[in-house]
């Protein structure tokens, strides 16, 4: 079975809250899609109009091209995994076994199907087992059985992990990642946590407000993300942004007095997308390495001058937030790094930032320009 | 005499026969900040609510300035509050709701209709004034919270877990935040929360708090580089310690530890840990087959498999990681175990999941516990 | 696939139909009630259905037989005793909130359990006590006792609204430097207001719509409308006219005070319930 999800020009209205503005999506057959962005981002809204739970204000939802919008949830062959797991008060099989009962499956597949799901997910030995001995892990895994022994078209995970502990989210995580590859079926997954879409899916679509800000791979997203707000909601910190000057008599991008970079191609390319002599320069945290004396730049490196305002060491990493003529940059370092450059707030340092690592902003849009 | 602002010497708490907070005894200079780390339950909350005197501790005594103020009702103690709920008072716009300590301290209109918009504008909230405080999402909320404690002019500033609810994104972006806020004001400040990251890194000091003692009292980096104990160990790293059995031996050659778990060896521990033969040699275990676990974290161990290894080589299996954009902290199963390990990004550019890999464990820097005790060696 | 798909719309049809019909059996009374109120006798019979020409006779008359001071009486009962009790149950219901009583939780059951108490059973005792005292008859007598009757529950239900409330609200605002009073009257009282509207709204239409007490413990002067309701009995048979009439300006108020809080009242009634 085969399916790709378009959704086309899709809004939903609640009351006077637009919760999705005239979204347009494509989902490939197959593909394991995460649908990321902070919450009331409207993502579970779009979930639940693929669903068929919320019927879009307008746009159309298609299936293999065929317009699905007014078919009712139960019609659509799709199933959908809460956030809360929804269990029955009794064996674990009964509860695999449900979905396929109450659509009249003779006896003897229900029972092959249920073994089949409970192999592949680790559960043959509990099959007996009451609900209320498992774990929590294993309840949501059970949750997960429930939606896969129906076969259905396509699945919808609703933050599924969120109840689960670190270590077992983990794993779990990573147990549902390979039992993708080999269901090979179709997984929209929805949730907040940039790492936990990072980590599972082939494309991600970020969300906010309502709007879809960008879609890629979860590389694409990482290395270039298309707004300002992508930049900053992936990464741990997020992209740093810092207002720059766009000086065209002397081809130079400066921060405040001190010149970043010169270059007459980077500048007429800047000049011709903004008509603006300001732009929003980011980098990310992790580019950039502090040093305590000046040095020459070197090819392919520019180095700015500042001051450390705060030192924040987070066991892993020290993130260490630098002023330059009033904007703030965080670079993050591992430990030994930081260790080894031993530097106090209040203390000058140059930053050095590799140039193929500087992104160009929009100052009014907030999107990417370069 | 001490220096310190606030001192606790000796609290004791019982709600019915359970014993909440057992002999706290802890002191804070001013300007500093110190955090209360400690999982659900351990009795940070009722510590902050006892030093803010809404409620009385069984005996012990509160000084502050060298003073006991054991008696002292709470408005009279220059203490302000963040409570875990945020306690807004929702029915009230943010204006009225930060208006609130300055009202009860009867401030004419004008002196706090500027403080008010001071202190909103510092925490980019000036925009929300006229909102009802039950309108608002949860960094606003948080900001609001924030403000209302700030605004007043205490002595001393309690947080009681005021970012637990967020999402992990705001959170961050808030404790950044609120550190900034922090040094700019110099206040002294007690900061109770759960998560370790956060304890690391707002505070000068941390007191560990478990089941209503103190486990350990340090600097971030004291307490992060030797957890006193094997709990806090994985604690603190959100339980992705990689840990290795083991029992101490005597050899001709020298002291050797004998791994058991995730994989059997022999290993001379001047060859891998040079650092820890007189540490062990000392303890006079060296011979007693005394069990141990060694600790290591996983940003101390590397995968890449071009690398020279200078610790511990293990083979295991990928099954899974995480992706951290620059770094990505990989998960291999050997025996049982799963070890954990960051790794650079590169390591995506082949299908790594169910891969046979090279792991290099840096046995140097690990930290060794007592397998029965659970307590760190070495700590005297 | 698309038979089923057939079925499952018809049934949502079918659904609709039926809750608009259930609506439907809910109203038709109250609109015979009220077009009955305003026909002429001629046609009241002739054309059960239909309002063709208005009339306000069956008004004169009600008023003729003291309908409007009949509700005057029960404005003023009503009015007295949701007040009197909302009053003492909003202190009662802090404090039973908050403060550590000893036999607490008896000492609740003690005072819900005087409401399962059939009223027929207490009236005697307090029909023979109030004459003692002077009070039947009065208006302090009927409030008096409906403040009693209604105060169980308004504790219950009050109560229930401040335990939902965090404990951190009232210390809070205490460590912004507030008094108690403040705290009760400013914070506490303001944020459990859809409670205390909701307690209102259920007092004040079992006080209106009381019978047994109104009946032994009033007089000709202070007698409320459910009592007058039920003397009037036409010279032959009952005039219909006239008792919807009546009726009209006995609900009447009680709808217009629904109508009007409603928005606090759906916020009441389902506060503490979602949360749970």
């Amino acid at each position: 079975m085969m399916v790709d999800v378009r959704l086309k020009d899709i809004t939903k209205v609640f009351g006077k809250v637009v919760a999705v503005r005239n979204m347009n999506l494509e989902i490939k057959d197959k593909e394991f899609f995460a649908i990321l962005g902070p919450s009331g981002c409207g993502k579970t809204t779009t979930l639940r109009i693929i669903a068929g739970l919320e019927k879009p204000t307008k746009g159309r939802v298609y299936f293999d091209n065929q317009d699905v919008t007014s078919l009712p949830a139960k019609f659509r062959d799709v199933a959908m995994v809460p956030q809360f797991y929804a269990l029955y008060p009794t064996t674990v099989y009964n509860n695999i076994a449900l979905p396929l009962r109450s659509r009249g499956v003779s006896k003897e597949e229900v029972k092959q199907r249920v073994r089949e799901v409970a192999e592949l997910l680790g559960l043959t030995e509990k099959l007996h087992l009451h609900i209320d001995k498992l774990s929590i892990g294993d309840k949501q895994k059970v949750s997960l059985a429930r939606a896969i022994v129906r076969k259905p078209k396509l699945y919808l995970l609703d933050e599924p992990l969120t109840i689960l502990d670190p270590v077992t989210r983990i794993i779990i995580r990573s147990e549902l990642k390979s039992l993708q590859r080999r269901i090979k079926q179709t997984i929209i997954y929805v949730t907040h946590d940039q790492i936990e879409a990072m980590s599972l899916a082939d494309r991600i679509a970020v969300m906010n407000m309502g709007v879809i800000e960008q879609v890629g791979t979860p590389y694409e997203i990482y290395d270039k993300p298309s707004s300002r707000f992508v930049g900053w909601f992936i990464g741990e910190p997020g992209m740093n942004f810092l207002e720059a000057e766009v000086d065209k008599h002397s081809s130079a991008i400066k921060l405040g007095s001190q010149e970043v970079l010169q270059s007459k191609t980077l500048v007429s390319k800047l000049v011709e997308k903004t008509n603006n002599n300001k732009v929003v320069i980011g980098v990310r945290p992790e580019y950039i390495y502090l040093e305590k004396n000046p040095r020459e730049a070197g090819n392919g490196y520019t180095i700015v001058k500042g001051v450390v305002e705060l030192i924040e060491f987070t066991g892993t990493h020290y993130i260490v937030l630098v002023g330059i003529d009033g904007r703030e940059v965080k670079v993050k370092m591992n430990v030994e790094d930081y260790r080894r450059l031993n530097i106090a707030p209040k203390e000058n340092v140059y930053l050095r930032i590799p140039l193929d690592k500087i992104l160009f902003f929009d100052p009014v849009s907030e999107k990417r320009i370069l | 005499m001490s220096d310190y602002f606030l001192e606790l010497r000796n609290i004791k708490k019982r709600y019915g026969d359970k014993t909440v907070l057992d002999n706290i005894s802890l002191g804070l200079r001013r300007g500093e900040t110190l955090s209360l780390l400690g999982p659900p339950g351990s009795g940070k909350t009722t510590l902050l609510k006892i030093i803010a005197g809404l409620e009385r501790q069984d005996s012990g005594d509160i000084l502050m300035d060298g003073k006991v103020i054991n008696d002292l009702p709470p408005y009279q103690r220059g203490v302000a509050m963040v409570f875990e709920t945020l306690a807004l008072y929702t029915h009230m716009t943010v204006y009225e709701n930060i208006a609130s300590p300055l009202i009860a301290a009867k401030l004419p209109k004008e002196v706090m209709d500027k403080k008010i918009r001071e202190i909103a504008k510092f925490l980019k909230i000036e925009h929300l004034l006229e909102r009802k405080a039950d309108k608002l999402s949860g960094g606003e909320r948080q900001r609001v919270a924030l403000a209302r404690a700030l605004v007043k002019d205490a002595e001393l500033y309690l947080f009681d877990e005021p970012f637990i609810n967020l999402d992990a994104k705001i959170r961050s972006a808030l404790r950044t935040e609120f550190k900034k806020l922090k040094t700019t004001l110099g206040k002294t400040s007690i900061f109770a929360t759960p998560d370790p990251i956060e304890a690391l890194a707002l505070s000068d000091y941390i007191a560990v708090l478990y089941n209503g003692r103190i486990l350990q009292y340090g600097t971030p980096i004291e307490i992060y580089d030797k957890p006193i104990n094997l709990w806090l160990a994985r604690y603190l790293t959100g339980n992705m310690l990689n840990e290795l059995y083991g029992r101490v031996v005597s050899q001709e050659n020298g002291v050797a530890i004998e791994l058991t778990s995730p994989v059997k060896r022999k290993i001379l521990v001047k060859d891998y840990a040079p650092n820890y033969v007189d540490i062990i040699k000392e303890l006079g275990v060296a011979g007693t087959q005394q069990e141990i676990v060694i600790t290591i974290k996983p940003s101390q161990s590397t995968i890449e498999s071009s690398q020279e290894c200078s610790g511990l080589e293990i083979e295991a299996e990928i099954i899974g990681y995480e992706n951290h954009g620059s770094e990505i902290l990989v998960f291999a199963r050997i025996n049982d175990t799963v070890l954990k390990i960051y790794s650079s990004r590169d390591i995506l550019n082949r299908d790594i999941i169910g891969a046979k890999n090279k792991i290099c464990l840096d046995l140097t820097k690990a930290v060794i516990y007592d397998k029965r005790t659970g307590r760190v060696l070495g700590d005297t | 696939m698309v038979e089923s798909l057939l079925l499952y719309k018809l049934k949502k049809y079918l659904r609709v139909a039926v809750l608009v019909f259930l609506i439907l059996a809910y109203l038709s009374p109250l609109y015979w009630i009220f077009t009955t109120a305003f026909k002429t006798r001629a046609e009241m019979f002739s054309n059960p259905f239909y309002l063709t020409q208005v009339t306000l006779e069956n008004f004169e008359e009600a008023a003729r037989y003291g309908a409007f001071d009949a509700i005057k009486n029960s404005v003023i009962i009503t009015v007295g005793g949701v007040g009197l009790a909302l009053l003492l149950s909003v202190f009662a219901a802090y404090a039973f909130s908050r403060y550590a009583i000893r036999g607490k939780n008896i000492l609740m059951f003690y005072i819900l359990s005087t409401r399962m108490m059939p009223p027929i059973a207490l009236v005697i005792p307090i029909f023979v006590m109030f004459q003692k005292l002077g009070l039947k008859g009065t208006y302090t007598g009927l409030i008096l006792m409906y403040a009693t009757v209604s105060l169980p529950f308004s504790i219950w239900m009050i109560k229930s609204f401040i335990d939902d409330i965090p404990k951190d609200i009232d210390q809070a605002a205490i460590l912004d430097g507030h008094s108690l009073t403040y705290v009760l009257f400013k914070i506490v009282i303001p944020m459990v207001l859809p409670g205390i509207v909701a307690s209102m709204v259920f007092s004040a239409i079992t006080i209106w719509n009381e019978f047994v007490f109104a009946l032994l413990l009033s007089s000709i002067d202070t007698r409320p409308t459910s009592v007058l309701l039920s003397s009037i009995r036409g010279e032959r048979g009952f005039n219909w006219g006239r008792i919807a009439a009546i009726e009209v300006v006995y609900i009447l108020p009680i709808i217009i005070f629904v109508f009007l809080v409603q928005k606090h009242l759906l916020r009441g009634l389902t506060f503490g319930t979602v949360r749970r």
